[in-house]
Parts: structure tokens; C-alpha cells; sequence
């Protein structure tokens, strides 16, 4: 089935994005990328700390993968901006997720400093994908600013907890006209399948792979769920009734009826 | 002279090039140097010299969601 999608001029055969964090061991990680057959990875940016060195990312991954550097840690459109700028010299990916933070108990994403962090990084030729709250109007704002995708959250950051937002992310899926991908708190590979088959065009995840008892197996669990998700959307549930009718002849043969 | 890298005040010889704090520092080639706020691509840095009170942040990738 030729189902692939585009973003940034890039075709992808995958629908699952993955995140590299919270990762026990570094070196689990290009294993749950070959698992997942996602073709978009999101990494972070840090300063070097020779006192507690950390290990770079870039070791870890392989060249046919894209890039997602996102802009954690920033906390309003400046920081992104400049994180965003930073992260495309070091990587030469043009792909940022825009994440802007100020909330520290839900990590909830400002949409406000968002929509200017895109509009000023898609003129400069970035490819942009912002994290944001599900909110319309919002949505509708970082489409004019030039985002290439839209990516609402499902639940907070880290949490597992599935998709909570499930009726405001239908209303993004039915009115913007941009790939929405549901990125943050999925839990689960059957609330991927239900992102998809709502008509989300990708999920990203990142904290249920890394934390789950075996990450390459649920990497591989999730890889799939997205591909059944996206075959049911497009097959077309069929709809739903309050009261029951029969899949089988009720007029049977012991009865004269 | 001193130089500030990444907020901390840092000693390293006079003159040195942005090149020479990366072989001094030890550290990886994969990474990006900002020099007072301005990124200083990776071949420039042999021709970059450092003078005192400059400001370094010296910037790699590591996981992230």
C-alpha cells in the first residue's frame, strides 16, 4: 500500500516519530529506531559539562534518519529561536520541534510564544513543527505562521496517560489542513492505533518506549499499532448504532416463525 | 588569560583559536561552538582566536523527547 506522507519536502513511509529521552542505555536506542521503522528522531541540545560529561546523541544515530531537534528548555520564543538556530548549525537538519515551556508542573506548552518562535524560524527556512495545547484558534495562527505540521499534545509530557484531548484533536484533524501529529502522553501502542485511526497523519513518542520493561519490543508494538491505525482510517470504520442489529439470520429453522 | 566556556571561568594560553580550546578541552568534533552569542561554524574555527573575557558555550546533542 503507497500511503506515504510528506513534511519539509521529505516523503515518509513511517507514521511513528520517536523521542530519544529518559532512555536507560544509549545504546538500546538504534535498536527501537530499527524496531519502529521510524524515520524521525527528536533529540535535545545541552552545553557540554566537562565535569559530568554526557554522551553525544549524534553517536547514536544513523545518517538515513531525520533529525528533530526540539527546543526543551526554552521558555519563550527568544530562547526557542535561538536554541532552534544553534541545533540546524550542528546538525544540518532543518526540522525543529518548537517546544516552549514555562509551566514546570505540567509542562504545558505556551501556544502564545509558539506561534511567534514559528513564524520568524519559517521564514528562515526551518522546518517547523510545534508542540501545543489543542486549541483551534491557536492551531489556525501557527498554520498562517508557517508551521509544517501540527503537533497537540495527548496528555502532559511523561505521563502515559493516553489521549485525554481526544475531542479537541478531532476538531484540529477536521480543520487544519497540515498533518497533525499527536505528540506527548501517549501511553500505550492502542492509543497510537486510536490516534491514527481518528486521522492524526503521525504520533510521536517518546517516555512509553523508553520506560517500558523491553523499549525494542515496544518500539516494535507501537510501529505497528500506528500502521493498523492508519489502515483502519483509511479502510473507514463503519458507524456506530445504540441498539443492536444481528451480524447472523435471526429466523432459524426451530421455530416456525 | 581567562574565558568564560559554558559559565564557568576557564584558564587556557594566550592566543589560543577556538580549534585549540577543542583539542585543550578534549572534547568531541560534533559539537557547536557559540562565541559571544555569535555561532562560529566549524571551519572557521582554526582561524577564530580567542581573546580574554570571551564568552564560550559550547553545545552537543543528548537525548530529548
Amino acid at each position: 500500500m503507497d500511503d506515504k506522507f510528506k513534511i519539509g519536502g521529505k516523503e515518509l513511509d513511517s507514521r511513528l516519530f520517536i523521542g530519544t529521552g529518559k532512555f536507560a542505555d544509549y545504546n538500546q536506542i538504534p535498536d527501537v529506531i530499527k524496531a519502529s521503522k521510524s524515520q524521525v528522531v527528536t533529540v535535545a541540545l545541552r552545553r557540554v559539562d566537562f565535569d559530568i560529561p554526557e554522551e553525544n546523541m549524534l553517536e547514536y544515530l544513523s545518517s538515513d534518519v531525520i533529525m528533530m531537534p526540539n527546543t526543551s528548555g526554552a521558555r519563550n520564543a527568544d530562547e526557542a529561536i535561538k536554541i532552534a538556530r544553534i541545533a540546524r548549525a550542528a546538525s544540518g537538519s532543518n526540522w525543529v520541534k518548537i517546544e516552549v515551556i514555562s509551566d514546570q508542573k505540567y509542562l504545558l506548552p505556551d501556544n502564545f510564544e509558539t506561534i511567534t518562535a514559528v513564524e520568524i524560524l519559517a521564514k528562515e527556512g526551518f522546518v517547523v513543527l510545534p508542540y501545543m495545547s489543542p486549541d483551534l484558534m491557536a492551531a489556525k495562527r501557527m498554520v498562517d505562521a508557517g508551521a509544517a505540521a501540527i503537533m497537540p499534545l495527548g496528555a502532559p509530557i511523561g505521563t502515559n496517560r493516553g489521549l485525554k484531548t481526544k475531542e479537541l484533536v478531532k476538531v484540529l484533524i477536521d480543520e487544519i489542513d497540515l498533518p497533525i501529529i499527536v505528540d506527548a502522553g501517549i501511553g500505550r501502542p492502542s492509543e497510537a492505533a486510536e490516534a491514527m485511526e481518528m486521522g492524526c497523519a503521525a504520533v510521536l513518542v517518546n517516555t512509553a518506549i523508553a520506560t517500558a520493561d523491553d523499549p525494542v519490543l515496544m518500539a516494535e508494538a507501537f510501529g505497528q499499532a500506528v500502521e493498523c491505525g492508519r489502515k483502519a482510517y483509511l479502510a473507514g470504520p463503519g458507524a456506530t448504532a445504540d441498539l443492536a442489529k444481528a451480524s447472523s439470520p435471526l429466523t432459524g429453522f426451530l421455530r416456525n416463525e | 588569560m581567562l574565558i568564560e566556556i559554558s559559565g564557568k571561568e576557564t584558564e587556557i594560553p594566550d592566543g589560543s583559536s577556538i580549534e585549540q580550546l577543542i583539542r585543550i578541552k578534549d572534547a568531541a568534533d560534533n559539537i557547536v561552538v557559540v562565541l559571544n552569542d555569535v555561532i562560529i561554524e566549524q571551519a572557521q574555527w582554526e582561524n577564530t582566536a580567542l581573546n580574554a573575557n570571551d564568552r564560550v558555550e559550547l553545545i552537543q546533542f543528548v537525548a530529548g523527547g
